[in-house]
């Protein structure tokens, strides 16, 4: 895991920062690493899968989480030639890495270096040292415990290292970054541990010239990842395609549909849906009123009373949505909770006039979400539905707080009050 | 059996079972993934469009079957596929009276030049989604593709079949094959009306082979 963008400021107080503790932990692996023997062959071969591993990683631009795949043959450094072996893999492949980007003109590179040579120095370096400090053993139980603590202590230093510059020096506090953070950390540890298994197997049974084979594995692991990538991208992408069709359909300003789904997501996890839910709950929000792109412009836009016709009209997009959306595999969950964002508590909403007990939750919060924002409008832009004046935070709450109980969900105002409260206006 | 070959073992399954979701079960959910997200667009706009509806599903079938004809690849059917049903997704920018209101032929010239930009807006609209980029070209030239300096045979074929189906609405099936067959070479591809020709008496008979159009 990489610090991956770039923040004016603090950032020199940061470099230094790191330099200084990279320097007191490799002083300090010098002072208790009398271990290992050193084979330059074996180095020369670790490092050599290390570089080939680390220039192929797997970038999620969204997250800002960069996977790379070298740890598996830092760990081959350090079973075969000890935790400065390790070190020396670690810092000869970053090094190799950032020349090979430098040849190909990205200049760029030499500031994430600067960056990110001192976290990982610093990360191998005492994840060396309790790798050092451990009893030795020579079993196969004993070493693969050492390993594990080892790469268990270099991932969770070099996540916590990387999330605490940009949360600490850089300003960034992004909780949803952290997760992925974690998250992708939780998933290598798994198979950077299974790979070190096998490292310490062969070299047990001194046949160290197997470790490469490790690559076939990676490689596919790799692929794997990247297909799943753009699986994510896709459904990604269509969302935002979506938006941008009713958009263009119905120039909505992009705001309120930004607002709503993350309104909607921090009411949920208010309401106590799981993590997942929530995500998928602002996704739907974000696409609640895309049945308008089949709804003409001049109705919606009526600045007057709509006749009952065009009220008829309108009062379809709930079912062009759940039409659209029906037989995409990845929104097929959002349809009935778009379906029924109109629905009411005391049965009077539509297309179906469900009772309060038969309307999903979700649905529910978006109708709080989207008439709060419609009410409110941007106050910063000046943006306002034609037909009505924007009403001030207070003035809107207390609306919601009015049809409590008949047009809105009782519980669903109260968790939304609380959460507008949190965020200070939810603008 | 040593420890070392029981690792290598493990290794080789490890990586078998890798390679089949890497070949095998990722791109097939990748295919339908994408299916259905085209379809997605397609929906959106067959709602907004309520004519177009009507004639959309024969449109991909045609086009599809004389893809076929034409011997295209896998990749150039799905591509094929994918574009037929966007190819209206301009569209979302024409107002809806004018989508929905008179034929085409009693509509204003304001609102007929309106329609006339659809395919150059649907382009622009593709070329804002990575995964669908690819399909820009075919979109922005299905309406004419001797305006472009290079247009793919997915652009004149979508241009020929659409131009057939939307004929056969006025006027005789007969007639328009004539027509067809008069502009040959000149207007459309002579191949594209040739293949096209050939597939209409078993296009009722013959349903989408179901690993390109079916999913």
């Amino acid at each position: 895991m990489n610090v991956a963008k770039r923040s004016p400021g603090a950032i020199n107080i940061a470099r230094a920062f790191l330099w200084i503790c990279s320097l007191v932990g490799f002083a300090a692996l010098y002072a208790v690493a009398a271990h290992g023997a050193s084979d330059p062959r074996l180095l020369l071969m670790s490092t050599a899968l290390a570089v080939a591993a680390e220039l192929i990683p797997v970038h999620y631009e969204r997250e800002g989480v960069h996977l790379s795949f070298s740890l598996p043959f830092v760990v081959s450094g350090l079973i075969f030639n000890g935790p400065l072996g390790a070190v020396f893999v670690e810092m000869t492949t970053l090094a190799a890495v950032l020349l090979f980007e430098l040849a190909n003109g990205k200049r760029k590179a030499l500031y994430w270096a600067s960056l990110n040579l001192p976290i990982s120095l610093l990360s191998v370096s005492i994840a060396g040292g309790v790798y050092a400090g451990l009893p030795k053993a020579v079993d196969l139980l004993g070493m693969v415990i050492a390993m594990t603590a080892f790469i268990l202590t270099y991932l969770a230093l070099n996540a916590s290292i990387v999330l605490s510059v940009n949360q600490v020096f850089m300003g960034r506090r992004d909780e949803a970054r952290v997760r992925s953070v974690v998250s992708a950390t939780s998933v290598v540890a798994f198979a950077y541990v299974l790979a070190g298994v096998c490292i310490v197997v062969f070299a047990l049974e001194r046949q160290p010239y197997w470790v490469p084979a490790l690559l076939i594995p990676i490689l596919l692991l790799r692929r794997c990842l990247l297909s799943m990538k753009l699986m994510d991208d896709l459904s990604y992408e269509t969302l935002v395609a979506l938006t941008i069709m009713l958009q263009r359909a119905h120039p909505y300003t992009h705001g309120h549909l930004e607002r709503v789904g993350r309104i909607a997501e921090n009411v949920g996890r208010k309401l106590g849906l799981s993590r997942h839910r929530s995500r998928l709950l602002r996704e739907a929000a974000v696409l609640h009123d895309i049945g308008k792109i089949a709804i003409d412009e001049h109705v919606l836009n009526k600045p007057g009373k709509l006749t009952p016709e065009e009220y008829a009209h309108v009062k379809k997009h709930s079912d062009f949505g759940a039409e659209i959306l029906r037989r995409s595999p990845r929104y097929s969950a959002l349809v009935p909770w778009i379906h029924h964002h109109h629905e009411r508590p005391d049965g009077n909403g539509y297309p179906d006039r469900l009772t309060d007990r038969e309307i999903p939750i979700e649905s529910k919060i978006i109708a709080v979400a989207d008439a709060f924002d419609a009410m409110v409008g941007d106050e910063e832009s000046g943006e306002q539905r034609n037909y009505r004046k924007p009403k001030t935070v207070p003035e809107a709450l207390v609306e919601l707080r009015e049809h409590s109980g008949t047009q809105f969900d009782a519980r669903v105002v109260s968790a939304f009050c609380d959460v507008i409260a949190q965020e200070g206006g939810g603008r | 059996m040593n420890p070392s070959t029981v690792v290598l073992l493990v290794i080789a399954v490890v990586s078998a079972v890798l390679a089949y979701v890497v070949w095998v079960v990722l791109p097939r959910r990748l295919a339908v993934n994408m299916d259905s997200s085209v379809f997605t667009f397609s929906k959106a706009i067959e709602l907004r469009c309520a004519p177009l509806s009507l004639v959309n599903e024969r449109i991909v079938n045609l086009c599809m079957l004389t893809g076929r004809q034409l011997g295209l690849s896998p990749k150039q059917l799905r591509d094929l596929e994918h574009a037929a049903r966007l190819r209206n997704i301009g569209l979302v920018t024409v107002p809806w009276k004018t989508m929905n209101g008179p034929f085409v032929l009693a509509r204003s010239a304001e609102s007929s030049k309106e329609f006339a930009q659809h395919p150059a807006v649907g382009a622009s609209m593709l070329k804002l989604v990575p995964t669908l980029r690819h399909l820009s070209w075919i979109v922005e030239y299905h309406k004419d593709p001797r305006a472009a300096e290079y247009a793919p045979i997915q652009c004149h074929i979508i241009h020929v079949v659409m131009h057939y189906v939307e004929g056969v609405q006025v006027i005789d099936h007969t007639e328009m094959v004539d027509q067809l067959l008069v502009r040959s070479g000149t207007e459309f591809e002579a191949p594209v009306v040739e293949a096209l020709l050939s597939v209409l008496p078993s296009e009722s008979a013959v349903v989408s082979s179901p690993e390109v159009v079916s999913r």
